[in-house]
């Protein structure tokens, strides 16, 4: 038998770091593994988060990973994603599975939540910012629903 | 459990009287006139002390010994030396016998003997239940502001003088581990042990060994007889944690144990009877995993027999005030500062914040701002970086679902039952492939 899990639910094309961190930290503090899902959106937007996930990389030094995304090598950079937030998430101690790609629905997301031991749900930033999925998992998930909003919910002095 | 003596003695008249004497005291006695029969029923059950002789055909009483030691640990031997030497006696107690008595002896002093291993064991099993006690002493404290919380221990009070079994439900961290110790403590099994198992962190066979032990060569690797938790645990209580993760044969098992008290070691033959208080907990929604089929309606009927549901952190804020304070005082002498509490602004940056992770979290948190904080009390900037980055807010499961929802999930599980069978599922349901194929679809 495996630990329990903590999904973690993001977009593909959203900065993944502080979401990450406070997914590493939840899973840290109760004991369990995470399960990473990005979900693929296309449309308006996507070229705009395209150039943010770049940065986030930059910032992080993974400057091949970054090139890939203003170069809209999107087969490449699933792989560097992959590769990237599972060693970030082994750094933090944390043991993961990082799914990449799947459509955005919620019945995706139901389906690790019925067929893996998910503790619960952790919606990033973005997909708590884009509500549709959100309000709907909240009425059928079995497990509990944490959404993090953008936002400071108080500042440093 | 009865103590149970094994004699192994070929001298039939000498082992007849020592067994006969010992019933007489109410001890449990087997014999056996040779050292490979004793080492036999000591490998296919439980003996407390083994009376041998030195000298007996097939397997002598010292090679009887190091056998029994290696593959029996936790049984005493006494040895009878018959002829007087001092040397073998030696011996014996080298090879790490309990003691030994030379023949010609009197019974009265052979049960003298049996008497002090019975006492020393019973006073190794109260000393392990006192320490486990005393450590409790220390970190047992429920914090309980709110009103949820004073109910839960009103609950608890309650059922002090009973011996039910109890189900904690609630999310992880909310305090079921201590909240079980409370109960075990409360109870008139206080002064015996408190043991708890986590069912979600052992493969079944391995869960299946640590509950009820296994027979020597049960399976590869198995080089020892072992004994479980269960066995261990016997008058005192078992906590069970993240039961609903327990396989459907282990279900059973454990159903048997709380029905008829009584269970087998794995690759046992032989049932074990115990007096073992059952504690169990889970964070899942067993109702759920009892219409899936995954779970056995009459086990969690014999564990819920006193129910207690724990709510989490953020629906009883005014625990975080006294808990922070409690978390505070724990672990501020571990790191030599002198902080006198939290400002107000960190207070409510907690209040505010809806701890996924529960009591656990806050304690993480309070400990983390101890080791960075550098004034006298808690700022904001000793609390974790994310609590300023995101507003986090916890949503639970919908508890009243709509009758769509339960259609669902109930077309659901017949699809499941079936083994994925839709055509069938539908013809069973009354409904057409369609609606069916459309209900699955909608979730």
């Amino acid at each position: 038998m495996s630990k329990q899990e903590i999904l973690y639910v993001a977009y593909r094309d959203e900065p993944l770091d502080n979401g990450i961190s406070y997914a590493t930290y939840l899973a840290n503090l109760l004991g369990e593994t995470l399960r990473v899902v990005l979900l693929s959106r296309n449309g308006a937007g996507k070229r705009f988060n395209d150039l943010m996930t770049a940065v986030t990389f930059a910032e992080a030094n993974e400057h091949e990973t970054a090139r890939e995304f203003l170069a809209g090598n999107d087969g490449q950079d699933a792989t560097s994603i992959q590769k990237y937030l599972i060693e970030k998430c082994n750094d933090e101690g944390v043991g993961a599975t990082v799914h990449i790609g799947l459509e955005a629905t919620v019945a995706v997301i139901l389906n690790f939540v019925r067929s893996k031991k998910i503790d619960m749900v952790l919606l990033s930033p973005a997909v708590t910012d884009s509500r549709t999925i959100m309000n709907k998992l909240v009425k059928i998930s079995p497990r509990p629903v944490i959404t993090m909003a953008r936002g400071a919910s108080y500042a440093h002095s | 459990m009865a103590f149970r003596v094994l004699v192994a003695e070929d001298e039939e008249i000498t082992r007849k009287h020592i067994i006969n004497t010992l019933r007489e005291e109410n001890f449990e006695v087997e014999g056996a006139d040779n050292g490979a029969d004793a080492l036999g029923l000591i490998s296919s059950d439980d003996f407390d002390v083994l009376i041998a002789d030195i000298k007996m055909p097939k397997m002598d009483g010292l090679e009887l010994l190091s056998r029994v030691k290696q593959e029996s640990p936790e049984t005493e031997v006494i040895i009878i030396t018959g002829f007087g030497s001092i040397n073998s006696a030696v011996e014996a107690m080298k090879k790490g016998a309990f003691d030994y008595l030379p023949k010609p002896f009197d019974l009265d002093e052979l049960m003298l003997k049996v008497d002090k291993v019975r006492d020393q064991k019973s006073l190794e099993k109260e000393n392990v239940a006192l320490k486990a006690y005393l450590n409790m002493d220390k970190d047992i404290s429920v914090i309980a502001r709110s009103r949820s919380m004073k109910k839960v221990l009103d609950i608890i009070r309650s059922i002090q003088d009973s011996d039910c079994t109890v189900l904690l439900t609630g999310e992880s961290g909310v305090g079921k581990n201590l909240l079980a110790k409370v109960i075990h403590y409360s109870s008139p099994r206080r002064d015996r042990l408190f043991l708890s198992l986590n069912c979600a962190t052992f493969t079944e066979d391995l869960l299946a060994s640590e509950l009820f032990g296994h027979e020597k060569g049960a399976f590869t690797g198995a080089d020892a007889q072992k004994q479980g938790l269960m066995q261990i645990a016997d008058s005192g209580t078992l906590y069970l944690d993240e039961i609903g993760e327990l396989s459907t044969s282990l279900q059973a098992k454990l159903l048997k144990v709380i029905e008829e008290k009584e269970f087998f070691r794995v690759g046992g033959t032989k049932p074990i009877r115990v007096d073992v208080r059952i504690i169990a907990a889970t964070n899942r929604n067993i109702s759920e995993a009892i219409a899936e089929g995954s779970f056995r309606r009459d086990l969690y009927y014999r564990l819920n027999v006193m129910e207690m549901y724990i709510p989490p952190l953020r629906d009883r804020k005014s625990d975080i005030e006294p808990l922070s304070k409690f978390f505070l005082k724990k672990h501020l002498p571990n790191y030599g500062k002198k902080i006198k509490g939290l400002t107000q602004e960190s207070l409510q940056i907690l209040k505010d914040y809806s701890f996924p992770g529960n009591v656990r979290e806050l304690e993480n948190i309070i400990e983390r701002a101890i080791i960075l904080e550098k004034s006298p009390f808690i700022t904001p900037e000793s609390l974790p970086h994310t609590l300023n980055l995101f507003q986090i807010e916890t949503l639970e499961p919908d508890t009243v679902k709509s009758l769509d929802q339960v259609n669902r999930a109930y077309a659901r599980s017949v699809v499941e039952m079936l083994g994925g069978n839709k055509a069938e599922a539908a013809r069973l349901l009354h409904i057409s492939r369609t609606s069916l194929w459309r209900m699955l679809k909608e979730e």
